[in-house]
């Protein structure tokens, strides 16, 4: 099973086993679905003269990007990351961390993975002495794309638009997303991988974005990334609030995922803003 | 302790080896391992409700003496029976009554709320509790005599396998079993309650984590759903209920078998009852007969005018609905099935007299109900359980359903499985049994399936137990 999900270059898996095994790209994106659907790949590359890869993961954050970026380091250091910053699954408190750890499982033996397993849950290290966890519920879609070759989009340099209209029925209420009312809990161990991800990241240029959200959102949330910004001297370019998208149906699919149309439109918009930064200079 | 928790898995060998290694003559040595083994894990939790536990099962260990004493024993019993109900009032009823009782008093335009209580409900509190009372009950009506031995009689309430979830055990059936002499290690109970266990996992991480997932996802966004979609999440969350609860209690009875001990049986096909009725002769066993035992046939059960037995009904369900929750969620769940059973009394519909074709669809129809019923049972508020019930029967909404792709093979799996299974355990019971085939090569292929499947296709880290909330 595990000779073959290594084989698979279609689909989520195939997609996942690029991003570790393969990429070379000077730019990369990291970051949840809202990476994964929000940013053209190959519009960036175009527009910038710089190779692009986009590496986002639906439902993943920072303790998948900085097991992603471990591999990656193991044959190339890309020059610019740009981390499309999700709050609940980068640094606050809520989830369980196991759900972080999906596509990892299948590169457990990889430096520094077996790690970050350890210290999401420590009785990992002995579930995965079976090789049978390491394929739990994924086998099923492995066999199913290696043989018969049917699968989900793997996108286009990593970029998975959606091509659905706004589908109103998502919408709950026109409240800004996060509510600083009720305060905001931390998760210590998404803040240690922060740490971690800034120090493997020193030599490279890291830029903090946060793509457009319909409802808006509480800029209060983003206050421990302004924090590391200041610290590390980079930038944070914040488009939750834009008036451009915030409340446009026009652009989006549901309330916190662009379309194809947005994302497009986005990604001109954050090209100008990293023209204007310098970032590539 | 969850059953489907790594600690578990490797705790449980080694308190088995332990236990096997104090011989068996040492009857009392054994029951002293398995009451500090029940206290550390309860304490595992949140070490000061292990005082509860211990109050608990002092105050009825007491008040059982004095009742058999013969002094005033209805006193005593009313005594007992107050002081253990309350810290399951206090910590489990208290936000709901205030909540109840200020939210009526704003409707008449007065203001008063008490401070609410923000604590955890001692886990398992509502089946230690109901098991001790049970026991005091039985020794004030004389159907089981006091027991002396303290330890035995704290091991009888705190026996670490049922504390978490049931089943709610009959003194009668364990206390016995813990004052004799036990063989040193009886084979075929423990290969029997290994087997219990291995179907318990599945049914726990196989097939309730999995339809869970869509529970979870649909359900408390159910504003973002059509109604087709909300009426599967319902079907769904009905199978997880059942393989959840069903699948613990399972791995409970395994465990007490692997240890030498036989306990309640708590769940027999509940989806394949003829009627609400005969539902709950099927569904969580150990509860209706707790039930039955100590509210319906005190208040006069069967024995009495057809109305005065209606309201028996009524009310030992309304009880039933209390029990599992402080809501008013909860409350209407419970009337409903207490409703049903009147209406089948009234139409002499609680068994099925039919040929095939009205038993199938009897189990049909009692399926929608209980399926309709769980949806109160599943939802945060009434509100939210209305809305989402005029969602599913909504025409205007359109009729596509959502499907997640990556978990329907294995939900498809899991819950074709286990509907298999129950058919045959149900319908033809000695015919294709897998697991206790007479090939040893069967036998073992089909144990190495099952823990293969729980492997690939299982939900690990998910949460715990439903039932584990009461």
């Amino acid at each position: 099973m595990g000779s073959i999900t290594k084989r698979i270059d279609i689909g989520g898996t195939g997609r996942n086993n690029y991003i570790c095994d393969k990429m070379t790209d000077d730019v990369l994106i990291f970051g949840s679905s809202r990476a994964e659907h929000h940013y053209n790949a190959q519009m960036i590359s175009d527009s910038l003269g710089v190779s692009c890869y986009n590496a986002g993961e639906g439902g993943c954050g920072i303790i998948l990007a900085y097991g992603r970026l471990l591999m990656i380091l193991e044959r190339c250091t890309p020059k610019t990351i740009i981390y499309e910053v999700t709050p609940r699954y980068d640094y606050l408190y809520g989830d369980d961390n196991h759900q972080y750890l999906g596509r990892l499982k299948q590169k457990y033996d990889r430096f520094g993975v077996d790690s970050i397993f350890w210290s999401v849950d420590p009785s990992e290290r002995y579930k995965m002495i079976s090789r049978m966890y390491r394929h739990n519920s994924s086998f099923l879609q492995n066999l199913i794309v290696y043989f018969f070759r049917m699968s989900t989009d793997t996108g286009v340099k990593g970029f998975r638009p959606y091509y659905e209209e706004m589908d109103t029925m998502k919408i709950k209420g026109s409240k800004k997303l996060y509510d600083s009312k009720e305060g905001y809990v931390y998760d210590s161990l998404k803040i240690h991988y922060i740490d971690k991800f800034l120090k493997k990241t020193k030599s490279m240029k890291l830029v903090f974005v946060v793509s457009p959200v319909w409802y808006g959102q509480d800029t209060l949330v983003l206050e421990p990334i302004k924090q590391i910004c200041k610290k590390r001297n980079t930038y944070i370019i914040d488009f939750s609030n834009s008036p451009k998208y915030v409340h446009h149906n026009e652009y989006f699919k549901d309330g916190v995922h662009l379309n194809a149309r947005g994302a497009d439109e986005f990604t001109k918009d954050l090209i100008i803003e990293l023209k204007k930064r310098k970032v590539f200079e | 302790m969850i059953f489907n928790s790594f600690n578990f898995i490797v705790l449980f060998p080694l308190i088995f080896l332990l236990y096997y290694v104090i011989p068996a003559k040492k009857c009392k040595a054994r029951n002293m391992f398995l009451l500090l083994v029940s206290y550390l894990l309860y304490l595992q939790w949140k070490p000061v409700y292990a005082l509860l536990l211990l109050g608990v099962t002092a105050v009825t260990y007491y008040s059982s003496l004095l009742i058999e004493k013969g002094k005033r024993p209805k006193r005593i019993l009313t005594a007992g029976v107050l002081l253990t109900l309350l810290p399951l009032a206090f910590f489990k009823y208290f936000s709901f009554i205030n909540d109840s009782i200020s939210n009526a008093l704003s409707v008449v335009g007065l203001n008063f709320h008490l401070q609410g209580l923000n604590w955890a409900i001692p886990i398992g509190i509502s089946f230690f509790t109901f098991q001790a009372l049970g026991y005091l009950w039985d020794v004030y009506y004389k159907r089981q005599g006091a027991e002396n031995d303290f330890l035995t009689y704290a091991l009888f309430v705190s026996f670490f396998p049922s504390i978490l979830s049931g089943p709610i055990n009959k003194a009668s059936l364990v206390i016995p079993q813990l004052k004799s002499l036990r063989p040193y290690f009886d084979y075929y109970k423990a290969v029997e309650g290994l087997k219990m266990l291995l179907w318990g996992m599945f049914m726990k991480v196989v097939v309730a984590d999995r339809v869970a997932l869509y529970v979870d996802t649909v359900l408390p966004n159910y504003m973002s759903y059509t109604g087709t979609s909300c009426f599967v999440a319902s079907l769904f969350y009905t199978v997880q209920i059942y393989a959840d609860f069903a699948g613990y209690s399972l791995m409970a009875i395994g465990v007490g078998k692997v240890l030498g001990f036989e306990l309640t049986e708590n769940f027999r096909r509940p989806y394949f009852a003829v009627s609400v009725t005969d539902f709950w002769h099927r569904w969580h066993i150990s509860l209706s007969t707790w039930l039955k035992d100590y509210v319906y046939i005190p208040m006069g059960g069967s024995r009495c005018s057809k109305l005065r037995n209606y309201w028996n009904i009524f009310v030992t369900f309304l009880v039933s609905g209390i029990w599992h929750g402080a809501n008013w969620t909860f409350i209407v769940w419970g009337c409903l099935h207490g409703i049903c059973q009147i209406i089948e009394k009234i139409l002499g519909q609680q068994k099925c007299n039919y040929g095939w074709l009205g038993k199938t669809i009897k189990i049909v129809i009692t399926f929608l109900i209980v399926n309709f019923a769980w949806i109160f049972f599943r939802m945060p508020t009434l509100t939210d359980a209305c809305c989402v019930i005029t969602r599913i029967f909504d025409p205007s909404l359109p009729l596509t359903v959502y499907i997640d792709l990556i978990n329907l093979p294995f939900t498809i799996f899991g819950v074709g499985t286990l509907l298999l299974k129950d058919l045959i355990d149900e319908f033809a019971p000695n015919r294709f049994s897998l697991m206790n085939n007479p090939s040893m090569c069967i036998r073992w292929a089909t144990y190495v399936l099952i823990l293969v499947m729980i492997m690939i296709t299982g939900v690990f880290g998910a949460d715990q137990f439903i039932y584990a909330n009461f």
